[in-house]
């Protein structure tokens, strides 16, 4: 179960679920910031639904990558969520890769003849 | 639509996914009735896929726990000598990658796998049925 896990969590993560680890990367904020950050870092971009940012906290949640951050006075509704160790580490992994791939491209657009 | 939700999602989710879209709403409190009706559309196509990935989800993981221990997925190296079992493992393997494939918003392969699924379903009924005979 543990390599399922682990197997699951080395695959590639969508663009949403990038934009969601960077915004938490940099404070804590509950779903509605969340949207509103996703908006402004990919430039209006990726607009999420809620019920699409929910079913991403959820599995977030579920690999610990994010976790409920307690706070006495913010009532359920504006439950606010934080980065934890392995989900920066695996955001910072999925931007190696993202890297390396962003490398590779260019070095063989570089060499095409498509643009030239 | 909340309530087509699983209960455990409903209970741990409900009320922040209602606080947001109350915000989100009020955002759009003073645009036009055009921009209003996109928005409620995009939301409750959300949920809509929400709903879906997550009863899936709950399948999925009810099937898992439903299964002998001695069964793995389809990939992983542990050969699987029940027919049964092995059916169980197919449907099991391509409702994880409907979900997975659903959640990255790739719909083509959510397709080819829920196929899959419902074939290895009734191939796993044969089985059944033939062993219960």
């Amino acid at each position: 179960m543990n390599g399922r896990k682990d197997r699951e969590k080395r695959k590639p993560v969508s663009e949403s679920v990038i934009l969601i680890l960077a915004s938490l990367a940099e404070q804590p904020r509950h779903g509605y910031a969340l949207l509103k950050d996703v908006e402004t870092l990919s430039e209006g971009r990726v607009r999420m639904s809620t019920g699409t940012l929910y079913g991403a906290i959820h599995r977030l949640l579920e690999d610990s990558w994010i976790e409920r951050w307690e706070q006495d006075d913010v009532s359920r509704d504006k439950q606010v969520y934080r980065l934890t160790k392995a989900g920066g580490m695996a955001l910072k992994a999925e931007l190696e890769r993202l890297d390396h791939l962003r490398k590779i491209a260019a070095a063989r657009l570089c060499g095409s003849e498509v643009l030239s | 639509m909340l309530r087509f939700y699983p209960k455990s999602f409903r209970s741990s989710f409900g009320e922040e996914i209602l606080a947001t879209l109350r915000r989100l709403d009020a955002d759009r409190a003073s645009s036009g009735r055009v921009p209003r009706i996109c928005f409620s559309a995009v939301e409750v196509a959300g949920l809509l896929v929400g709903v879906f990935v997550q009863r899936f989800r709950l399948t999925r993981s009810n099937l898992g726990s439903q299964a002998p221990a001695s069964v793995s997925e389809p990939g992983m190296h542990k050969a699987i000598t029940d027919p049964i079992a092995e059916a169980e493992a197919f449907v099991r393997f391509h409702l994880a990658q409907t979900v997975d494939c659903i959640a990255h918003h790739r719909f083509d392969g959510a397709r080819f796998h829920a196929q899959e699924e419902a074939r290895a379903r009734q191939r796993l009924s044969a089985l059944q049925q033939s062993s219960s005979n």
